[in-house]
């Protein structure tokens, strides 16, 4: 083989051993936007795998970035290889129009790993942007089924481009970058509104079935630490003394706050809402004790004649039922 | 290997391309496009469409770009097709204008941007093209105001099939679903066979009469949000990493400035309705066997669903106070998980008479 396939298969990737100083959170609606983007183009081109590219838009401060949106990026006619950079320009600036904290951070693509093909796909956005971002989409993974969802993770994997430095000669690499979900409050009604498929009523049900789910989540988690410790006591697994401290540096957090301004203002809230229960429940009571004077009005209307009721309605109108019921009897 | 897996692994290494069901309707079919458009059956009919479906990302980046945009009204434009009797939506995109009900041309001003948009998506491969609007209404709830329905009516006009798309960021977060409507207008010329009676919607006193006038100048469809398969199995898999989001974010605090705003509300209306209470009148009961009141009998009954003053305030009150329960109830949980001592038994007290106001206000 001659050097050249040599290189391509040196890993782009450089091993996991180094890790990314960058902080990255990832929204739910990017993943959704690429989803939707190798969704589509599988339906229009008919194959299984075909080609997408994207941008991502998000912010960046410092160490801290968060990627919150992506469009669609073209390729020239004919060419897999080199972005249409007047689209991306002008797309671009349209999104900065309509949200101008949004930054250009990166692109994405759909692959099992990053290859020498990325590598030269990245040289054309570092005009862009000084360290473009890459997200990948990992299709292999999807299919495979496993009995155990929270076990699972997303199939993605974000990388950020360095430069490595080997035998005196440098080549720009990837290091894999880990990332957390972050949303939004009206991005997660949102997904999780169109997750339980859109419809369905406000009810106490539903908003305590919601509660539940997530309780049950920190359970699990919380079980899955408590038999990591009771191994570790066993002696059946060798002791990690970060996560050991991380642990106890979690319990030691706990009562989460036992700070007097704290429950002032928690209880202050609690009496402010059992205040508008009071209120609706009130409201409520009034709206059907006028039902009742109406109904019992209709009753006696129907025996007496015309005169009775007027005077009887007034009374009622200044006293009340019973006060005025009683004046009337002779 | 189990039989599934068996399948799958089959399918991928010979590159067998498979589509589910499900899927079938992210492809677009230009001849069918192009058919539809050229028979233009709504154009007989003005009640042609029945309901609209909307994609998960297009409804997703919708609310998003509405939350962001509180308190003022944003618009966009939505791209999509038509199929059967319902509008499909399957992207949206934001403009890079304000709404304010006065103004009924702020869609000329993003004349550009939305042409400059749409011919270039065809570059990304979006075929599709627009098929509606959608605005905002911050706090006041989905219906069409008055500038809507004359911009409406004129784009049905125009650029039929268009459909109108209206959400309420605040409602959405403090309801903790999302509040969305669909609307198609009737032409100016057309009168609606019969009026059905809509679910009734709480709005503010400011816009009522609003509503009220052009109520009658368009009908809703049925909003359906559909996703891909691979959609499903990202969110099912999302879910394992915002569980803890469900859990730390509190309506109460986020959506603070509109619950009181909602109570304000209410108490105007109930001091408008305290004016007419005396003179509210009991339905007379309908009377078994008699033959002559069965005419009259349909019109009792909606006099009966015309709720008089003080029974609408009822409901806004009960959604109030519904919408804060249920913020509560998040809070006393987190607090009883992650606050109380195991030594305490007045969290497990508290939840109980949460839980019986909870219920009692429903």
């Amino acid at each position: 083989m001659t050097s050249q396939m040599d290189t391509d298969e040196q890993s782009i990737v450089l091993p996991s051993s180094t890790t990314s100083g960058l902080s990255l959170s990832l929204h739910p609606l990017p993943i959704l936007n690429i989803s939707e983007h190798l969704t589509r183009l599988k339906l229009q081109t008919r194959s299984n795998s075909p080609f997408v590219l994207g941008a991502l838009l998000g912010t960046q401060n410092g160490r801290e970035v968060e990627i919150v949106n992506t469009f669609e990026l073209a390729t020239e006619e004919g060419r897999d290889d080199l972005v249409d950079h007047d689209f991306l320009v002008s797309r671009r600036d349209q999104y900065k129009q309509v949200f101008p904290s949004l930054e250009f951070i990166g692109w994405y693509t759909v692959a099992s790993v990053p290859t020498y093909r990325h590598i030269a796909l990245h040289e054309q956005f570092t005009g862009y942007c000084s360290t473009p971002l890459l997200l990948v989409l990992q299709p292999s993974t999807i299919t495979s089924s496993s009995s155990d969802i929270t076990g699972q993770t997303l199939p993605f994997k974000a990388y950020e481009p360095t430069v490595e430095i080997r035998d005196k000669k440098t080549r720009s690499v990837f290091i894999e970058a880990p990332f957390k979900v972050e949303t939004g409050e009206a991005e997660r009604i949102a997904v999780d509104w169109t997750a339980k498929g859109g419809g369905g009523s406000t009810s106490l049900e539903s908003h305590l079935q919601a509660q539940r789910a997530a309780v049950k989540m920190l359970h699990e988690r919380i079980l899955v630490l408590v038999q990591y410790v009771t191994d570790v006591i066993a002696g059946q697994i060798p002791t990690d003394h970060t996560t050991l401290r991380s642990l106890s540096a979690l319990i030691a957090s706990l009562p989460a706050s036992e700070n007097k301004g704290f429950r002032d203002e928690f209880n202050t809230e609690y009496e402010d809402v059992q205040l508008t229960a009071l209120l609706s429940s009130l409201t409520k009571s009034t709206n059907i004790l006028n039902d009742l004077v109406d109904k019992h009005l209709v009753l006696i209307g129907g025996s007496r004649d015309d005169r009775t009721v007027t005077v009887r309605r007034r009374g009622m109108g200044r006293q009340g039922m019973m006060p005025g019921d009683w004046a009337m009897h002779p | 290997m189990t039989s599934s897996t068996a399948f799958k692994t089959f399918s991928l290494a010979n590159d067998v391309f498979e589509v589910s069901p499900q899927d079938e309707i992210y492809a677009f079919d230009v001849e069918a496009n192009k058919r539809i458009n050229r028979e233009a059956p709504w154009d007989k009919d003005p009640q042609y469409f029945k309901s609209c479906k909307i994609s998960a990302v297009a409804l997703i980046k919708m609310v998003i770009h509405a939350r962001s945009g509180v308190p003022h009204e944003i618009m966009g434009l939505m791209q999509g097709k038509v199929m059967g009797n319902s509008l499909v939506i399957m992207d949206s995109f934001a403009l890079p204008v304000q709404g304010t009900e006065t103004r009924v041309n702020a869609a000329n001003e993003a004349n550009e941007y939305m042409v400059k948009y749409i011919s270039e998506s065809e570059k990304a491969k979006r075929l599709e093209n627009a098929i509606g609007w959608y605005h905002s209404h911050p706090g006041y709830g989905c219906w069409l105001s008055g500038i809507d329905v004359d911009t409406q009516m004129n784009n049905q006009q125009f650029q039929d099939p268009f459909v109108a798309v209206v959400i309420d960021p605040n409602r959405t977060i403090s309801a903790g679903k999302v509040d969305i409507g669909a609307f198609r207008t009737y032409p100016s010329n057309y009168t609606p066979p019969n009026v059905s009676a809509s679910e009734y919607q709480s709005i503010p006193l400011s816009k009522i009469e609003d509503f009220g006038v052009h109520a009658n100048q368009y009908y809703p469809l049925d909003v359906e949000v559909f996703k891909s398969s691979l959609d499903t199995e990202l969110l099912g898999l999302l879910w394992n990493k915002y569980w803890v989001n469900t859990l730390s974010q509190s309506p109460l605090i986020s959506n603070r400035a509109y619950a009181v705003s909602q109570i304000v509300d209410l108490h105007q209306k109930l001091s408008k309705a305290q004016a007419t209470v005396s003179s509210t009148r009991a339905p007379l009961p309908a009377m078994k066997g008699q033959e002559e009141k069965a005419s009259s009998a349909p019109k009792k009954e909606e006099k009966k669903k015309e709720d008089n003053q003080l029974a609408k305030g009822v409901k806004d009150s009960i959604k109030i106070a519904a919408e804060a329960q249920h913020g509560l109830i998040s809070q006393v949980l987190k607090d009883i998980v992650f606050s109380s001592r195991p030594s305490q038994q007045a969290g497990a007290n508290r939840v109980t008479e949460m839980m019986d106001t909870a219920m009692s206000v429903e």
